[in-house]
């Protein structure tokens, strides 16, 4: 691997630890570094400020505050933040509502692995384009 | 008229007891009574108190499905966890583990991802019992939907050494939800693998005929008695056939595939002779005005 090739760092906020190391599990798979974990909206915006992570995997579904109102807070001060929403359900029109408020993608909790995987990866390839490459594996 | 209503009722088998003993105590009542007005409050009461026990019957049901709902909700989430993590540890190669290790955990995946569908099955029955299928409808490429679903199922299909192939006439891009079509798909390819002795081929085929799109799901498994097809699609379980394999099923997954494609106004239907194999059926309105779509 050459020098410049950086891992992507990446926060994950879901009120459910169970929920937050599987996640995890699959994105150290995939060459990347989890640099945060949030357990509710706030935390979640918390610490993209802080971090100001390549990616942030939220949960649509948190306690105190929904998902819409963490993207709409997250998006004013951070419009270029890369956000892919996981969700329980297939519910459509809240996540298309997420999309229209600039998630990137969404991610339904029990979609096998290799899917996930595959849903970041292509995701990842349509959205970036930082200089430096920050390879997913 | 009111009479002949009544006498219609009567004389027909109700599946409900209580409502029968009413119409048989109405009928004696009519009979007897010789006033006009009379028989019309009876008729009129009877009716009402009917109606009032329909719609509370109705109202206890939708509690119930709200409810499944919920619970079905709450269990998914780690069940998901449990399976994704003892995934990830049987893929796990810079820790290598003992055979018993391997052993426990394909069992705690496998047990976990029947529990999965189990779980996701109850929740689309009670959403579709209680009319809340809202179908996500777009214009969409079935055949490359086709290919891509064919993709995930084949991991399944070499586990047995199934061959499973595909012939996908070019049809335009056209409405469906591509969620549920997914599932469908999904559902009726797994069967067939699960239903299918190793080294067999299974073939799904697109075609169009006049405006719609027909797919076709072959296979050369055990085949299906015709007793056991007049109960494929009611959601219940007990049918003759086991899986070669000893896959789980639920039986309600065709249920709520013919429910997703009667949604899109279309038709689900089998042919199958045992020893034979199967052959499912689907078919899609090409026009979006024919769809009960949102």
């Amino acid at each position: 691997m050459s020098s410049d090739v950086r891992r992507p760092r990446v926060v994950v906020a879901d009120d459910e630890s169970h929920c937050r190391m599987l996640i995890k599990a699959v994105l150290t798979s995939m060459n990347c570094e989890v640099v945060g974990e949030a357990r509710t909206g706030d935390e979640a915006i918390e610490l993209y400020r802080k971090l100001k992570p390549n990616l942030m995997l939220l949960d649509v579904n948190m306690p105190f505050k929904n998902g819409d109102e963490v993207l709409e807070e997250l998006f004013s001060s951070f419009p270029d933040a890369f956000v892919i929403v996981l969700t329980s359900v297939t519910d459509m029109e809240s996540i298309e509502r997420c999309l229209s408020l600039g998630a990137a993608n969404y991610i339904r909790k029990d979609t096998p692995i290799s899917e996930i995987k595959v849903i970041i990866k292509d995701t990842w390839k349509t959205f970036q384009d930082k200089p430096g490459r920050v390879t997913v594996r | 008229m009111n009479e002949h209503f009544l006498n219609q009722l009567n004389g027909e088998q109700l599946a409900d007891p209580e409502f029968s003993k009413l119409v048989s105590l109405l009928m004696e009542q009519w009979a007897r009574e010789k006033d006009h007005e009379i028989k019309q409050q009876l008729l009129r009461s009877t009716v009402l108190r009917y109606a009032d026990a329909e719609s509370r019957l109705a109202e206890m049901n939708r509690v119930k499905n709200r409810f499944i709902g919920l619970v079905a909700h709450d269990l998914r989430n780690p069940l998901v966890s449990i399976r994704g993590l003892s995934e990830i540890l049987l893929n796990d190669r810079s820790d290598p583990l003992s055979s018993q290790q391997r052993d426990f955990l394909t069992t705690i995946y496998s047990a976990s991802n029947s529990m999965i569908t189990l779980v996701n099955d109850i929740l689309d029955m009670a959403v579709m019992e209680d009319g809340r299928l809202k179908l996500q409808v777009r214009k969409d490429s079935l055949s490359r939907l086709i290919r891509e679903r064919i993709k995930v199922n084949a991991i399944l299909a070499r586990s047995k050494r199934i061959t499973l192939d595909h012939h996908l006439s070019r049809i335009p891009n056209f409405p469906f939800d591509r969620n549920r079509i997914s599932q469908v798909l999904d559902n009726l390819i797994g069967n067939a693998i699960k239903y299918s002795a190793e080294r067999s081929r299974i073939s799904v085929s697109l075609s169009r005929q006049n405006g719609t799109a027909v797919v076709r799901v072959t296979d050369e498994g055990m085949g299906i008695a015709s007793e056991d097809q007049a109960r494929l699609f009611s959601g219940l379980p007990g049918m003759s056939n086991e899986p070669t394999a000893g896959e789980k099923s639920t039986g309600m997954g065709l249920a709520i595939a013919r429910k997703i494609i009667e949604e899109h106004r279309g038709a689900l239907s089998v042919e199958s002779e045992v020893g034979f194999g199967s052959t499912f059926t689907f078919t899609l309105p090409l026009e979006v005005r024919q769809c009960r779509a949102t």
